[in-house]
């Protein structure tokens, strides 16, 4: 029965396709005739980075603004497999801001698995957090700092399931452009301080950018695709980052990025639960093993936990920064 | 390591002073081959001399080889702070100097401080074993660079930004082991000719020096 309907759908649309042909065959058409009528001259270059110039400078100043965020992060059934073949652990801190290995145990509370999280299924998490942006001087230039945790998820053997642990609490972003590019160039610098940027395209409403996974060098090819969504007048923008690994999307993190009061101090109000430091540690001596530990080896999970997010806001004397 | 170039011995005559200037028999080159820092701990050592109050001093050098040069005076602050548990550094700084225009009016590369204020962020990048950052200046224009660290100085190489054709902007940091003192050069080349030159000596302040403005004279 379906494949008859399905017969009968593809017929009809043959049919119309045959008729709109038949129509536009009545006024003769030159395919290259937009080619010919359009050269691309150096002017309209010049007039399309100049635009586009503008474009991102419209498109970056979205971003200001202090945001409460909500969203999931979603770890693919395919994604976990092929982190076993590949991640052994290796890995920690890659990409979209959540580190990834082998590895999964099970999770509680917020998290909403659609399978259990046995390294077959997929599973899903609830993820909560804040963002606060701030403009440079009246330019285009954007500096975040963003806070997003979800509940951790750790493996028997002490290293971060797939997407089990984020690396974006805390996290620094900062935005620019470069107009004869006509790229935004981002930097991402997260919670074990590294590094991962790059340059990406605007189109429409849409920043696009492509970059390797930071900490990927014993893992197998791993990307991290990041977009974010901020249109015009919008309380919102949304941002996905997919992380992938040998050609195929391992997880994705997805964030709904709700404008709100500079004033809104958000913990309480978004139910982020911040790592507690175990009362009974001594604070100096984890300052001390924080500064010997070396930052390419896998974190601790203890010392990972106890890493207490904060949102640290360097003052600058006589007010050169401005928020807009 | 020591590179050497040795021609061929001349004769006689090739010693003799021609048209005022002097060719010389031989000419020897030595130089040693730094090799990039690949521990991680002294990147990390590194990035956090950059953490702190610094008062700005040096100059910017406009004009290219050849050209009249001008050396104007900087004077500014920054404020440096630490970022995540190996040190990310996150600096914001106000720098300017006197500004100085072209012919009616027109812009002048570095003939107008771009750095009141400005932003710059560095991290580890762990699978080079080096440091990536990213400066976004007061027109949001983005300078990222991604380089090694020989010594105590990190270098980087990268297209200049807003400005058309063969340029490239190389960038030398030096933070001394003191961790008081950094030097920091920034050079544009377009088409292999330096036209501006940008020399910052960065001295650290004291917190209390810092909330009173760095000691300049703004």
């Amino acid at each position: 029965m379906k494949l008859c309907l399905r017969f009968h759908c593809t017929a009809l649309l043959a049919m119309g396709a045959l008729l709109a042909a038949g129509n536009a065959a009545a006024v003769p058409r030159d395919p290259f005739a937009v080619q010919a009528l359009e050269p691309d001259t150096p002017e309209t270059k010049e007039a399309r980075r100049l635009q586009m110039a503008h474009d991102m400078d419209v498109w970056l100043r979205r971003l200001v603004g202090r945001f409460r965020i909500e969203g999931v992060s979603y770890v693919d059934a395919q994604g976990m497999g092929g982190a076993q073949q590949g991640g052994g652990g290796s890995s920690q801190g890659s990409s979209q801001g959540s580190s990834s290995s082998s590895g999964a145990s099970g999770s509680d509370s917020s998290s909403s698995s659609q399978g259990s999280s046995s390294g077959t299924e997929a599973s899903a998490k609830t993820v909560k957090g804040m963002e606060d942006c701030i403009g440079l001087g009246t330019g285009a230039g954007v500096q975040c700092v963003v806070n997003v945790v979800w509940d951790e998820d750790w493996g028997a053997d002490g290293q971060p399931a797939e997407a089990g642990v984020s690396s974006l609490a805390p996290a620094m972003i900062e935005y620019g452009f470069d107009p004869v590019a006509s790229r935004i160039s981002y930097l991402q610098v997260d919670n074990q301080s590294f590094a991962q940027g790059g340059a990406g395209t605007l189109k429409g409403d849409t920043l696009t950018s492509r970059t390797r996974c930071v900490n990927s060098a014993a893992m197998p090819p791993c990307a991290q695709v990041l977009r974010i969504y901020a249109p015009e007048g919008a309380s919102y923008v949304q941002m996905w980052i997919d992380t992938e690994k040998n050609y195929e999307r391992t997880s994705t993190l997805m964030l709904y990025l709700r404008r709100t009061s500079p004033d809104d101090k958000g913990d309480a109000a978004s139910n982020v639960k911040l790592p507690q430091l175990p009362a009974d540690q001594d604070k100096s001596k984890q300052n001390q093993d924080k500064t010997k530990q070396d930052p390419t080896q896998p974190p601790n999970p203890q010392r990972q936990r106890q890493s207490a997010p904060r949102f640290p806001s360097p003052s600058f004397p006589g007010g050169g920064r401005s928020r807009r | 390591m020591a590179a050497a170039a040795v021609p061929p011995a001349p004769s006689p005559a090739a010693d003799a002073t021609t048209g005022g200037e002097q060719q010389l028999g031989q000419v020897t080159v030595e130089g040693t081959r730094l090799k990039a820092t690949r521990s991680a701990q002294k990147i990390v050592d590194w990035l956090k001399r950059l953490v702190g109050p610094f008062r700005y001093e040096g100059s910017v050098e406009l004009g290219g080889e050849g050209a009249s040069r001008q050396a104007l005076p900087v004077s500014g602050v920054a404020d440096c702070t630490a970022f995540g548990r190996a040190s990310g550094v996150s600096c914001t700084m106000m720098v300017t100097w006197p500004e100085v225009h072209g012919e009616n009016g027109a812009q002048v590369p570095g003939g107008v401080s771009t750095l009141a204020p400005a932003i710059i962020q560095y991290g580890l990048d762990p699978d080079h074993i080096g440091i990536r950052y990213l400066q976004v200046d007061n027109k949001g224009l983005a300078n990222y660079g991604q380089g090694y660290l020989v010594g105590d100085t990190l270098t980087t190489t990268t297209p200049c930004v807003g400005i058309e054709g063969e340029c490239r902007r190389i960038t030398t940091i030096d933070a001394h082991p003191d961790g008081n003192t950094t030097e920091m050069r920034i050079d544009i080349e377009q088409d292999f000719v330096r036209t501006v030159r940008f020399s910052f000596v960065l001295h650290r302040l004291s917190p209390g020096q810092f909330r009173r403005g760095g000691g300049t004279s703004r």
